[in-house]
């Protein structure tokens, strides 16, 4: 229209508005004779002049207030809450909203969520919920959203966190499919946010698009860690049960409709692996542009969940190749157990699928000759190893303390090399790189394996030929500079323990050396070796000799293991103290002389290695006795960084001469709870009955007359469960400090003492046996095991020192000062049922410690001899016998003994197989059925080559 | 009284009246804040109903915005169109983001049968009387004028009379006309949506 013939309407519209409405129709016939389109016009807009109350009679403020009101949730734009000043509105969902605010007192501009006000109702949940906020915020990790502050303002519950640039997940899904890497690259990144979530025992619980968010430049962020927790339950229909009860609760069905697992559906108690479920639908629906599981409503989308089978996503789509396939099939597994059991194991595949797709892209420019299947072979030796293990490198920076230091690890590539079930230990390496040895228990004993890089395939040397050949405290194997030769740690009856050798290619078994572990200095021309006897004195000698000079001895129950030349040969590095939990690395000249610690952290340490000159790496257990995890250290500045932040542990490490590539061992343990009835004969594996758990994992069991106590975790560290009436209940979590053994329950049954590590220090505890009237005993203590009850008495037995001496110590339960009872390192005590005697475990002296007997006042009490190895600290009486239940065989295989303190008597109970790996126990109450932990090792080989300098 | 918020926001309406873009900036907080106001007001169930009460309502939070006392503004007409342009450029950015939040793409029109008193999508329509607008101000340059300022401008007809120095009787009848003509297109448009 132009505004010539708009001007003619108008004309005569004005002059149509000052008639009546009834002489219009005749004026517009009039003014517009012969032209019925502009008659038309000026009717159709006068058809609107008398509609009333539209829209556009109120000023547009309104309006856009109104929408607001509509919307629901008070806006906060304008407010000063605290030190933030809310700009605009970013974002609006479920869970809240979200604005751009100012942080004037820190001058930053910051995301600000408001939480709907019905989530401030419950007082414990919010403070659950901020909790779990402000520990997932503070991963610090790169592909978690940082959280600054979480707070509540007048009833209104709010989250500060740091401001995204770019957009959600779902926003990009909203175009279809996410390219094949692309979409590899993002889950990898979320698998990593995971991983380091989980390793803190936080669990997402409501992964989906729309908590992802992808920043500009490509970065991922997990968004709202622990809003799942304040969700309140989602009503899906009829077919999903759900019980009343706090919101974490078994019973009780949360997250997303369609990102939930199967035991999320069901309302089952869910863990980490609920978010690689998820994780893996979100992976499907990158890679093809829809979900697995769908269905006309929320109960079909369900259903799909828990009965349909995975689509495959290869089929008809050749851009997914099978093993990208496989691996997101592996997450959506219906049962838990069949996924990745976690994130960092998820990520290594990926990691995996990454490096396979970038090699074979990089290979074929210029060679276009490259088959598929070349690629994809590629792709399957790495992935398919990947699929059980992985490992977790990075957040470096934001732990260092010295800031001259890069992360030694940063941008090495990791490899899987083997994937077999069950445990793999102390890998070797050859100096060119090539070889690499460990012990495994593949085909059933624990033998040695020795296998070539790329090869793929791995030889069996010792084929259980050897009754014990781990030892857990030292560094079992070693392979020569040439690589002929693989020395290793071994113990057989009639033969000299300590070690011997085996060719790398196979063949008979050499004793080496009385003593079990030597390194060779880098000149090749002396070597360091210790033996067995008290102290562990260590010797120097010229390579071809046998026979050294002694350069130090400990005292008596002080061990020095793990030797290392450093690069230059000036020193000899060493772990010293008292294994397994009381260690540090010290270092002392070739010659002798006096030795000088290096660290203080008085900690399970073990495998160090020279990086370089100055950096050593080494797996220890964190102040809080996590892990254990890889550490690395700069020997000038002494400041030790953690390194490793999945959830597996790092079990052993080893480095090749040119100090490029290294191979570790990375675990990622069970633990589960059995019981055994103690009969007249010996019993096999078939009478051991696994007891099921409502928590993820059950270690260290005590019985109690009503009730059982158990070390368990919903994902994280141990803290103490109680088992009563077939509900469990978390009494003590690991977050307030790991416990150290089982705790102990009064004999009344209604206290329980127990030991926990917190701040670097051990804290002797007594709580009541529902978790009330928590109190710490002993502070003016330096609490070194876990307390004991005596069968009467208002008081604990302990092992501490006081700062004078190391003794066992009798605590009061109440203001009481402790009372030293015995001055020795008397390890383990245990009373005997009438209060008279109580036996301990002496000091280890090589690998094998002797039962002993003090009386109630500390006096030496007589018991029949008996000899125990290393790990076998757990005994315990029958209830109102004078026999004990004992472990006994070699380290890695032992069984269930009955032993008479009185004649020395000895019964064997058990001959379980050597998969059996047996824990902490206890025996019930009548004295007629064990209950043991069964631990599973899980652990497998990586490779870790450093990128070229 | 001295007032330096008030006396801020006309400093800012004037740099943005001379082209400075990011005095607007400055500006969008403090119209959100108000619109916040009104939209706690409403929540409160202190709604449609209550006319009377909305409109005083209403131009409280104008009067706080646009409040000419003791300015040194000599063209108090001048600065009420300035205004109107300023809430028209907010307003719009305002109901446009919430629309891309509410369906994460394009706004679409909403069908007038579907516009009662109390519209399901207000902003949408806030949206599309503004595109209309643009098409009305190459047509009739001062009917978009008397739009901005009363729809968006949230003038009575006197003020607007005022500011554009024509009788009252000419704003009502074109006013009248400019609506019907917005209204007809703002059908059209959406029943091209429809088809």
């Amino acid at each position: 229209m132009t505004p010539e013939r708009y001007q003619k309407i108008a004309e005569i519209y004005r002059a149509a508005l000052e008639l009546k409405p009834e002489e219009r129709s005749a004026f517009l016939a009039e003014a517009c004779r012969d032209n019925s389109a502009l008659r038309e016009e000026v009717e159709s807009l006068l058809a609107y002049q008398d509609k009333s109350g539209t829209f556009i009679d109120r000023p547009a403020v309104e309006l856009a207030a109104e929408a607001l009101a509509n919307e629901g949730p008070v806006a906060w734009i304008g407010e000063k809450i605290n030190q933030y000043e809310i700009i605009s509105l970013i974002g609006r969902g479920g869970m809240g909203e979200v604005y751009c605010a100012r942080d004037k007192r820190l001058g930053r501009d910051v995301a600000f969520k408001v939480l709907p006000a019905a989530f401030s109702g419950d007082a414990d949940r919010l403070r659950r919920f901020e909790q779990e906020a402000q520990a997932a915020g503070k991963l610090n990790h790169p592909n978690v959203l940082t959280v600054y502050a979480v707070d509540v303002h007048r009833g209104m519950p709010y989250i500060v966190t740091e401001l995204l640039d770019g957009e959600d997940l779902r926003a990009q899904l909203n175009h279809g499919a996410v390219p094949v890497r692309r979409a590899i690259g993002y889950a990898q990144q979320i698998a990593q946010g995971l991983a380091a979530a989980h390793a803190k025992g936080i669990v997402h619980r409501d992964l989906k698009p729309e908590n992802i968010f992808v920043s500009s430049d490509g970065r991922i962020k997990i968004l709202d860690f622990g809003l799942a927790k304040l969700k309140p339950p989602q009503v899906v229909g009829s077919s999903i049960q759900t019980m009343p009860g706090p919101m974490t609760e078994p019973g009780v069905v949360m997250g997303t409709v369609g990102y939930m697992a199967p035991e999320q559906v069901r309302g089952q108690e869910i863990d980490a692996r609920a978010d690689i479920f998820a994780l893996g639908v979100i992976l499907h629906e990158m890679l093809s542009g829809t979900r697995p599981f769908s269905g006309a409503s929320s109960v079909e989308v369900l259903n799909a969940i828990l009965k349909e089978e995975t689509p495959d996503l290869s089929e008809g789509n050749a851009k997914i190749s099978p093993v990208l396939a496989r691996v997101v099939g592996r997450c959506l597994e219906k049962n838990p157990e069949q996924r990745f059991q976690s994130a960092s194991d998820l990520g290594f595949a990926l990691d995996a699928l990454l490096a396979a797709s970038t090699s074979s892209t990089s290979r074929d420019r210029g060679r276009a000759a490259t088959t598929p299947q070349t690629k994809l072979r590629l792709a399957t030796i790495l992935v398919v190893a990947a699929l059980t293990v992985a490992a977790g490198i990075f957040g470096w920076s934001l732990y260092r303390t010295d800031y001259s230091l890069q992360n030694p690890l940063a941008n090495a590539q990791f490899t899987l090399l083997t994937d077999f079930p069950g445990m793999e230990s102390d890998a070797a390496i050859s100096a060119d790189g090539n070889a690499v040895a460990f012990l495994s228990d593949r085909d059933g004993p624990i033998d040695i394996w020795v296998g070539y890089v790329g090869a793929g395939q791995f030889n069996n040397l010792t084929k259980g030929r050897v009754l014990d050949i781990k030892n857990p405290e030292v560094r079992d194997l070693e392979i020569s500079r040439d690589g002929s030769q693989i020395y290793f740690w071994m113990r057989q009856p009639g033969q000299v323990t300590g070690i011997w050798t085996v060719p790398t290619l196979g063949g008979a078994l050499r004793p080496y050396l009385d003593g079990p572990e030597s390194a060779l200095s880098p000149d090749g021309k002396q070597i360091v070796y210790h033996t067995n006897a008290d102290g562990d004195p260590m010797f120097v000698a010229a390579a071809n000799e046998r026979v050294g000079k002694q350069i130090y001895v400990g005292e008596r129950g002080i061990h020095c293991h793990f030797q290392i030349w450093s690069p230059d040969g000036a020193y000899i590095y060493f772990v010293r103290g008292y294994p397994p939990s009381e260690m540090d690395i010290w270092r002392i000249r070739p010659n002798g002389g006096n030795p000088e610690r290096i660290t203080f952290v008085n900690a399970h340490i073990a495998y160090p290695v020279f990086l370089n000159e100055r950096t050593l790496l080494y797996v220890a257990r964190a102040e809080d006795g996590t892990g254990p995890w890889l550490y690395s250290m700069d020997v000038e500045r002494r400041v030790p960084h953690r390194i490793s932040f999945g959830v597996e542990r790092y079990t052993s490490i080893a480095i090749t001469a040119d100090r490029r590539r290294l191979v570790a061992t990375v675990a990622n343990p069970e633990a589960g709870l059995w019981r055994l009835p103690i009969s007249d004969g010996v019993l096999d594996d078939s009478a051991a009955r696994h007891l099921s758990l409502p928590t993820v994992r059950g270690l260290s069991p005590r019985i109690g007359s009503e009730y059982m106590l158990y070390l368990s975790s919903k994902g994280g560290d141990d803290g103490i469960w109680k088992l009563a009436d077939g509900t469990a209940v978390e009494l003590w979590n690991a977050s307030l400090g790991r416990v150290l053994e089982g705790p102990a329950i009064s004999p009344d049954g209604r206290r329980i003492a127990f030991t926990a590590r917190k701040s670097g220090r051990n804290r002797l505890y007594l709580m009541n046996a529902d978790g009330t009237r928590l109190t710490e005993l002993g502070t003016s203590l330096n609490i070194r095991g876990a307390p004991t009850w005596p069968p009467v008495g208002e008081w604990v037995t302990v092992l501490a020192d006081n700062g004078k001496s190391t003794g066992l110590f009798k605590v009061p339960t109440d203001t009481g000062t402790p009372v030293q009872l015995f001055n020795g390192l008397a390890q383990n005590p245990v009373w005997s049922p009438d209060g008279s005697f109580l036996i301990y475990s002496d000091v280890e002296t090589g690998t094998a410690f002797r039962l002993r007997g003090m009386t109630a006042d500390g006096k030496p009490f007589a018991i029949p001899e008996l000899v125990l190895s290393r790990g076998s600290n757990r005994f315990v009486f029958l209830p109102g016998r004078r026999e004990l239940v004992v472990l006994k065989g070699e380290f890695w295989h032992k069984n269930f003994w009955l032993v008479d303190s009185v004649t020395g008597q000895q019964r064997q109970l058990t001959n379980f197989g050597r998969e059996f790996l047996l824990g902490d126990f206890d025996i019930s109450a009548d004295g007629k059925e064990i209950l043991f932990s069964r631990t599973k090792e899980n652990s497998n080989i990586v490779l870790i080559d450093l990128p070229p300098q | 009284m001295f007032d330096p918020g008030k006396r801020e926001i006309t400093q800012w309406l004037v740099a943005w009246s001379q082209g400075d873009q990011t005095a607007l900036e400055k500006l969008v907080p403090l119209v959100h804040r108000e619109l916040h106001r009104l939209a706690r007001f409403y929540m409160r169930g202190e709604r449609a109903g209550h006319t009377l009460q909305t409109t005083a309502l209403v131009n409280e939070a104008y009067l706080k915005l646009i409040n000419t006392d003791g300015m040194s503004w000599h063209n108090r007409a001048q600065f009420y169109a300035v205004a109107a342009k300023m809430m028209r450029h907010i307003l719009v950015d305002f109901a446009r983001a919430r629309g891309r939040l509410k369906r994460g793409g394009a706004v679409q029109k909403i069908s007038l049968d579907k516009a009662p008193a109390i519209a399901l999508e207000p902003t949408d329509e806030l949206i599309a009387v503004h595109e209309a607008l643009g098409a009305l101000a190459r047509l009739d340059q001062r009917q978009s004028e008397i739009v901005e300022l009363r729809f968006f401008g949230g003038l009575t007809e006197s003020e607007v009379a005022e500011v554009l120095k024509i009788s009252r009787r000419t704003v009502t009848t074109e006013w009248n006309l400019a609506r019907s003509w917005l209204l007809r297109e703002l059908r059209r448009n959406s029943g091209r949506n429809d088809a």
